[in-house]
């Protein structure tokens, strides 16, 4: 990722980081967060994060550009950080309230949050599509050929994606008609697919 | 339930592909390990000969072409299993090309066996003998097909019409004459003959010959009637 995520003007805004009192007042500001973090997520490739430190969990990055993502919740210009309870009450918000993301398991929300920067829907457009211009509808692919193979041609939009994004993607597609999932040998993990 | 779009199917075929390249992908991720262990060991060694342990750094290099040659026999496999799946691939294409034949030969052979000769020479016989009913009906009603002399009339009629639409600009254009085309290109110089410098003409004689004034005479003289 050669070029920086630029952060708008409200990044810079001290109160910014603070709750507010007046709800009115809270839910624009959260919906500026959220915003803020989806368009971040979508320009780093970010699938995932934890809600309750904000850490990045997964990216389709390479590992060492990772390292180089700057953080969207201190912003060092202005010496301001929002605390963890004010970033949970964000996640919160970016669930219940824009339904653009997903507790990977409701009951520990440790394990982290999927980040909808692109939905459910678009994500399994852009898989089936790919399948289909490499000619492989029909054939059984593994998980591990869809996205982490460095000899499969793998798209950058695809490649190195999220396992528990993947099962998701796939599940839309399977209502679809469209796909057949496979167990791997312990039958506890999607070991692969056949998409039609 | 019957609203739900029917899901594909797994076939026998498909799991052992599965499996095939579940087996490729364990490879590729054994080759992968493999290739970091190497260069973990390279980097060992040369720690080993900065801290100046010769025996250390000889033991890291050793084990690191243990694994080097194990990478390259694992290639041999992932090229086998390639192959394999490769194979079943193509073969259940031409199972399904081989299916698609049969129905098609079946097909064409159902047409065919429609169209046997006799019913078609019967279909045909059937036509022919409808069509001299229908002239025979129309012949009785005195509405039979045009007359000789009809045709004739049509014939003319058609030059006429001809004649009025197109045929006065026809009759008065010139034909055109094929000329030949004007050479294009002109040689430069033409080529003529050098004119002779210098003539060599016969002398212009001196002396004035004596005439034959009786030859002459006769000459000018009528011819006697």
């Amino acid at each position: 990722m050669s070029t920086a995520f630029e952060f708008p003007k409200i990044h810079s805004f001290i109160p910014f980081y603070t709750k507010q009192p007046n709800a009115t007042v809270l839910n624009n500001q959260l919906d500026s967060w959220c915003e803020i973090l989806l368009g971040y997520c979508q320009h780093y490739k970010i699938t995932s994060m934890s809600p309750i430190t904000g850490k990045i969990l997964h990216s389709q990055l390479e590992e060492d550009e990772i390292k180089d993502i700057p953080s969207l919740f201190e912003n060092k210009s202005i010496k301001r950080v929002a605390n963890d309870e004010f970033k949970t009450l964000i996640f919160k918000h970016l669930i219940s309230n824009q339904n653009k993301a997903e507790l990977k398991n409701p009951k520990s929300p440790e394990n982290g949050v999927i980040v909808f920067w692109r939905s459910l829907a678009e994500w399994a457009q852009v898989l089936y599509s790919f399948v289909q211009k490499t000619g492989q509808l029909g054939s059984v692919l593994t998980v591990y050929e869809l996205t982490k193979s460095t000899d499969s041609g793998l798209t950058d939009d695809i490649r190195n994606l999220e396992y528990d994004l993947l099962v998701k993607v796939l599940k839309v597609l399977v209502k679809q008609g469209k796909a057949q999932i496979l167990m791997s040998e312990d039958g506890h993990e999607i070991g692969g697919v056949k998409i039609v | 339930m019957g609203q739900q779009p029917s899901t594909p199917k797994i076939t026998a075929q498909d799991r052992a592909i599965f499996q095939l390249k579940q087996q490729r992908d364990k490879l590729k991720q054994y080759q992968t390990k493999l290739t970091s262990v190497i260069e973990r060991q390279n980097q060992l060694a040369k720690q080993a000969i900065t801290k100046k342990d010769p025996e250390r750094a000889k033991f890291f290099l050793r084990s690191k072409r243990q694994q080097e040659t194990t990478i390259s026999r694992t290639y041999e496999q992932l090229d086998n299993l390639e192959k394999l799946i490769g194979t079943i691939e193509f073969k259940s294409i031409e199972k399904d090309v081989i299916y698609g034949l049969q129905q098609g030969n079946e097909v064409l052979k159902k047409l065919n066996s429609e169209m046997s000769m006799d019913k078609i020479d019967k279909v045909l016989d059937d036509l022919e003998d409808e069509r001299v009913k229908v002239d025979e009906v129309s012949d009785m009603l005195g509405m039979g097909s045009l007359t000789n002399g009809d045709e004739q009339e049509v014939d003319e009629e058609l030059e006429r019409l001809e004649l009025e639409v197109n045929g006065k600009k026809t009759a008065n254009e010139p034909t055109k004459v094929n000329l030949p085309d004007v050479p294009v290109d002109v040689p430069d110089s033409l080529e003529l003959p050098e004119v002779p410098v210098s003539v060599k003409l016969p002398e212009v004689p001196t002396g004035i010959p004596a005439e034959d004034p009786s030859q002459r005479k006769e000459e000018h003289e009528p011819i006697a009637a």
